[in-house]
């Protein structure tokens, strides 16, 4: 059912996670994730453990075995997957759904241009007493 | 006798198709760019609704008001009456009656699944996109919005992927606004939320796509989809100024310029920046008292033809009833 644009979707955990290690500079452990995540919520190593592996699996992650433990890092960078989630916004959709409103539409240079004169020419005549609101 | 039971509820549907036809093709040509349009976009956007609504109306009535000769002949035959003189034949008004039938559902039909598509599509886009959110963008409280670290300018809202509306700003968009701009975008964005314009826009684009040859619909499409930018323009104003709203209008076409391009949306922001810059007067009050009369009014055919019904209607009451095996 996941069509070529749709962006994958990641439990609360796994969202956790993952902007743990985008916020780290270095591969970590299962040891060294677990430590890190919120104190309120303490959890098993194993919990952690299949949260790091199931991210490795969908291809959010890469590991390397460190010793006898792998160390995971970000696959993806995170302004590369925040840079498709807003093509994902401002592109065209799939099946030209309009999902999302913007303030304003997406226009060509050209288009761009001929806003901008007709701007300035606006506000120029807008300074003008005499040209009230329009009847 | 026969003029009550065959032939009125024949020249009630053809009245009603009439009618259907007038409304697709004459009225949208008249309400189409019409100029008081802009004074009163809320009111334009009522009308565009009433006629659609009326359109989908009176031919579903056409097409049951086709079964109507049909059900005469059953109830003649079961309250054991005599079939009038020069009455059509049987053969003829069970035609009618399968035609009216499969006119009146699968209108029903293909403006419900349409619409119903429109809508859960956008809706499964909005939630996955939220997920995406959760993961990359920033709450900023103080804006009542989610920010992005992009340089893509870009403000837009998320309505109801999972019962919490978004406003997502990038930091390209907000480096290109000054904050009275800024907060007049937002108000904009939030003004879409709270009038629920998403829900406006899919019903009129859901309907276009089931009725494509109707050009009543295509035009709705548009002019609701530049009718709704302009109610939103209208409360930032209020909360912001023109000037804000104008210039953020600007400031932000400017800062895509930078960014890479691409496909270009529908495009009414020179109605709305002229519209901002240049404010038309109101509609007074007796001008908008017309307006919403004239919306109503779309409704007074097919209201006239159902009460029209009223004796055919009594008489579905009798033969339903010998179907349900009652009495």
């Amino acid at each position: 059912m996941t069509g070529p644009r749709e962006i994958p979707r990641l439990g609360e955990l796994e969202a956790e996670v993952m902007r743990q290690l985008w916020r780290r500079t270095a591969p970590a452990t299962v040891r060294e994730v677990a430590d890190e995540l919120p104190r309120e919520r303490p959890l098993a190593y194993t919990t952690v453990m299949t949260v790091l592996d199931n991210l490795h699996r969908k291809g959010w992650l890469r590991r390397e075995l460190d010793g006898r433990a792998y160390r995971y890092e970000p696959a993806i960078a995170e302004e590369e997957y925040s840079a498709e989630l807003m093509r994902q916004a401002l592109g065209p959709t799939t099946d030209q759904v309009a999902a999302f409103t913007h303030f304003l539409q997406r226009m060509s240079p050209d288009e761009v241009e001929a806003l901008l004169q007709a701007y300035r020419q606006l506000a120029r005549e807008a300074e003008r007493p005499e040209l009230g609101p329009k009847a | 006798m026969v003029f009550d039971l065959f032939y009125r509820p024949m020249i009630i549907a053809a009245l009603l198709l009439g009618y259907a036809g007038l409304l697709s093709l004459i009225v949208p040509m008249a309400l189409y760019r019409a100029p008081w349009v802009v004074r009163a976009p809320m009111l334009a956007i009522g009308l565009w609704r009433a006629l659609s609504g009326s359109w989908l109306v009176s031919l579903v009535l056409a097409g049951l008001g086709m079964t109507v000769p049909w059900l005469q002949y059953e109830a003649l035959v079961d309250l054991r009456r005599p079939v009038p003189e020069g009455s059509v034949g049987l053969l003829c008004t069970a035609v009618l009656a399968f035609a009216g039938l499969g006119l009146a559902g699968s209108i029903m039909v293909r403006a419900g699944y349409a619409v119903r598509r429109e809508l859960v599509l956008a809706w499964r886009q909005q939630r996955s996109h939220a997920a995406g959110l959760a993961l990359i963008g920033r709450t900023a409280p103080d804006l009542e919005a989610v920010v992005v670290q992009q340089d893509v300018p870009a403000a837009y809202c998320l309505p109801n992927p999972d019962r919490r509306r978004r406003i997502v700003v990038t930091t390209g968009a907000m480096q290109a606004l000054s904050p009275n701009q800024l907060q007049a975008v937002l108000a904009h964005e939030r003004a879409h939320l709270d009038g629920r314009h998403h829900l406006l826009t899919g019903i009129a684009d859901g309907l276009a796509r089931a009725f494509p040859g109707v050009p009543l619909f295509d035009q709705a499409r548009g002019q609701i989809a530049m009718l709704v930018e302009m109610v939103a323009d209208d409360a930032a104003s209020g909360l912001f100024g023109r000037p804000a709203t104008a210039g953020a209008l600007v400031n932000l076409a400017r800062a895509s310029l930078n960014a890479p391009g691409l496909a270009a949306g529908e495009v009414a922001v020179r109605q709305r920046m002229e519209r901002l810059l240049m404010p038309p007067a109101p509609l007074t009050m007796p001008q908008r008292a017309v307006g919403t009369a004239a919306a109503l009014s779309a409704f007074m055919p097919p209201g006239v033809a159902l009460s029209g019904a009223c004796v055919p209607l009594a008489m579905l009451v009798v033969v339903g009833a010998r179907l349900l095996q009652v009495g």
